[in-house]
């Protein structure tokens, strides 16, 4: 592990158990998160991103097993790497990362909180799982994260229940929620997907300022492109549980080689163009079933740079392309076929 | 382009809470208060606004599903004016032939226990327009219309993916040839490269069939994708109606241009800078006096405070309502061209 690297997904295999057969869903995926960065983990649904983020932090169903790979994390200020795979999935262990050096936000602020606790009762619990604070001193920390996120009058807020706050208040009393022990990493699945433009647009506001501010590191799950490109530092593409390409933000946009990110880029509606507003152009097809996985590099069967003989035949590697910049195909697109407005200015 | 439907001043009010006397209801929510606009024959209007601004009501008033509270739609159709409001229940069940809707989740809206072939066909059994060889070939000729493979149509909902059984949504809808569909966030439960194939499935089925469109989203991209005029709503009201380019490059009222400044632009070399609102919204069973939006507004007055805004024409085909619309400067959604050109 690198120095600046806090968290490190090697080589991760997770399978689904059904009626003893087993269905990989995530077949060898690796990424490093450094130190507050900011990784965004995108792909459509069924990918495996949501649970390859889950599996950090072990919270995955009964059927599904990591059956290889490691996941190391490195607590700030430690120079003691905890390998997460090799800690007992109920426990102690467990117990101590998650929530308190590793958080988690989820996509339904609706159903992630109990109706029958206040919220205070919600958030507070955290703080004293994890802190052993008293009753009193828990309140207080408590009421001073509602303020940071933005909740006005949290000492009212405290006392409210789930039902009184709106979409956009819950997803910031979460926020609250997983900040409230600083941790070093945040896992979010996609915080922001149920949300409207103006809260979305508060949502991610308030987490680039909390970043800045507490230096923690987060793996951002999303199928935005927009919200990726807004958010995150480095980006790592998902199709049907492999990582297909991955390298920072702007170089992945200006110069994507993987047909697959190629065209999720090109069909994307875009705001720039409302005066020549040509077809978008579609992936053609759909992502295959689970239980119907194609053989070699999963996208072939959707893939207009397809080689036959080859494509079918066998996983392409995990190849790097420049030094931070790395693509799995056997036919990488070979320049930069989205013309950003940046690009057509100059 | 002639105008196909004339809604003036609808209203949907929805009681809430059971007190009083004879349970007379303690308030309404307000989730339609006064809006008015026309609906041009063969263009595809957009409806923007947050959730519980109002948009799927409004929708489904339009259509009847739920009853509006007070005024007029009316219908044009081969030289006739239909008022829709005042149609009894048999009428307006003819009239829905010319009226479809598609549905969000295309997961929900198909019953899982009928063939692909019943469900796409079920609106001409129920008109009785069609049955036997004839049904099944114009289920044929429209799955193919809608890009399904016709090999499949005995198959079960189950075996389709979600884009596919949007296929099957939109082949339902269309069945009956209305002239009128009424999108409600047709496009949202989908990933984004099976997005792009419906939008420009409708596109296309839009000039081959001349439809029109009432297109209910929240996503501003694909909205600006597939739209001709665009109008947004905020608590129950209309606050700004205008062509695509204009509203998004032009906005003239302060809420638009809040909406149109929070879009995360897929181009990671532009960082936006988002107009944030401040405030919560407040609720539509009590909204605030004068504009609605005065709350939240960073360029409200006295004046937005005590008088209602009223819908004006600004610039051509552009309606605002706005008291300060004369006077701000807004900055819309980056355009691109322009943006060459400097």
């Amino acid at each position: 592990m690198n120095d600046d690297t806090i968290l490190e997904v090697k080589d991760l295999h997770i399978k689904l158990k059904s009626d003893g057969v087993e269905f990989p869903i995530v077949e060898g995926v690796s990424f490093e998160l450094k130190a507050g960065k900011v990784l965004a983990l995108v792909g459509e649904s069924g990918c495996g991103k949501s649970v390859t983020s889950a599996s950090i932090l072990r919270l995955l169903p009964r059927e599904l097993d990591i059956t290889s790979g490691q996941i190391q994390f490195r607590p700030p200020g430690s120079d003691k790497v905890v390998n997460i795979v090799d800690l007992p999935k109920e426990g102690k262990g467990i117990r101590h990362v998650r929530g308190n050096q590793i958080a988690m936000i989820f996509q339904e602020p609706m159903s992630s909180f109990s109706p029958l606790h206040t919220i205070g009762n919600q958030v507070s619990e955290v703080v004293r799982l994890h802190l052993k604070v008293s009753k009193k001193e828990a309140r207080a920390r408590t009421v001073k994260m509602l303020d940071k996120v933005g909740i006005s009058d949290p000492d009212r807020a405290f006392d409210q229940y789930p039902y009184e706050f709106s979409g956009g208040m819950r997803q910031r009393a979460m926020i609250a929620k997983a900040l409230s022990c600083n941790p070093s990493v945040l896992i979010a699945d996609e915080p922001t997907t149920a949300l409207d433009v103006t809260i979305q647009a508060q949502v991610l506001d308030l987490m680039r300022e909390l970043r800045r501010e507490m230096g923690m590191a987060i793996v951002f799950i999303t199928h935005d492109l927009g919200v990726v490109a807004q958010i995150a530092d480095d980006v790592a593409i998902m199709y049907m549980g492999r990582i297909v390409e991955q390298g920072p933000v702007r170089e992945i946009f200006a110069n994507p080689r993987h047909p697959y990110t190629v065209n999720l880029l090109r069909a994307v509606p875009r705001l720039g163009n409302l005066r020549d507003r040509q077809k978008l152009t579609p992936i053609q097809g759909s992502v295959p079933s689970l239980f119907d996985r194609p053989t070699g590099c999963t996208f072939h069967p959707r893939c207009s740079a397809y080689i036959k003989g080859t494509c079918e035949a066998s996983v392409p590697p995990m190849v790097n392309i420049s030094e931070h910049h790395s693509v799995r195909c056997f036919s990488p697109e070979a320049t930069a076929p989205v013309a950003t407005a940046s690009e057509v200015a100059t | 382009m002639s105008v196909l439907l004339e809604i003036s001043d609808i209203k949907v009010h929805f009681p809430v809470g059971k007190t009083g006397f004879f349970g007379r209801p303690a308030g309404y929510v307000r989730a339609v208060d006064g809006v008015s606009f026309t609906i041009e024959a063969g263009e595809t209007l957009g409806l923007v606004g947050e959730s519980g601004s109002g948009k799927t009501t409004l929708g489904r008033a339009i259509l009847r599903a739920i009853e509006p509270t007070s005024g007029t739609i009316r219908f044009h159709k081969d030289g006739q004016d239909i008022d829709v409001t005042s149609l009894n229940n048999k009428q307006l069940r003819a009239m829905w032939r010319d009226m479809q809707m598609i549905f969000q989740d295309p997961y929900s809206s198909l019953n899982p226990r009928m063939t692909v072939r019943d469900v796409i066909g079920e609106p001409l059994l129920a008109n009785k327009v069609a049955k036997g060889e004839e049904l099944k070939q114009r289920v044929k000729q429209i799955a193919t219309q809608c890009g399904l493979d016709v090999e499949h149509l005995s198959r079960y909902p189950h075996a389709f993916s979600g884009g596919q059984r949007q296929r099957i949504a939109i082949a339902r809808a269309l069945i009956l040839h209305p002239e009128f569909i009424v999108c409600d966030e047709a496009v949202s439960a989908l990933d984004v490269s099976i997005q792009a194939q419906i939008l420009n499935l409708l596109k296309e089925l839009q000039i081959d069939l001349s439809l029109t469109f009432l297109f209910i989203a929240h996503d501003l991209a694909a909205v600006a994708y597939v739209c001709d005029r665009v109008e947004v709503m905020y608590l129950g009201t209309i606050v700004e109606i205008a062509p695509t380019e204009g509203l998004y490059y032009t906005p003239r009222h302060p809420y638009t241009e809040a909406l149109m400044s929070a879009i995360p632009e897929a181009d990671p070399t532009k960082e936006m800078t988002p107009y944030l609102l401040t405030g919560e919204r407040p609720s539509p069973a009590n909204p605030p006096d004068g504009c609605r939006f005065n709350t939240r507004c960073r360029y409200a007055t006295d004046l937005c405070r005590t008088d209602v805004p009223l819908l004006t024409p600004i610039a051509s085909n552009h309606f605002v309502a706005c008291h300060h619309a004369e006077i701000l400067s807004l900055q819309g959604a980056m355009d691109h061209e322009e943006v060459a050109l400097i």
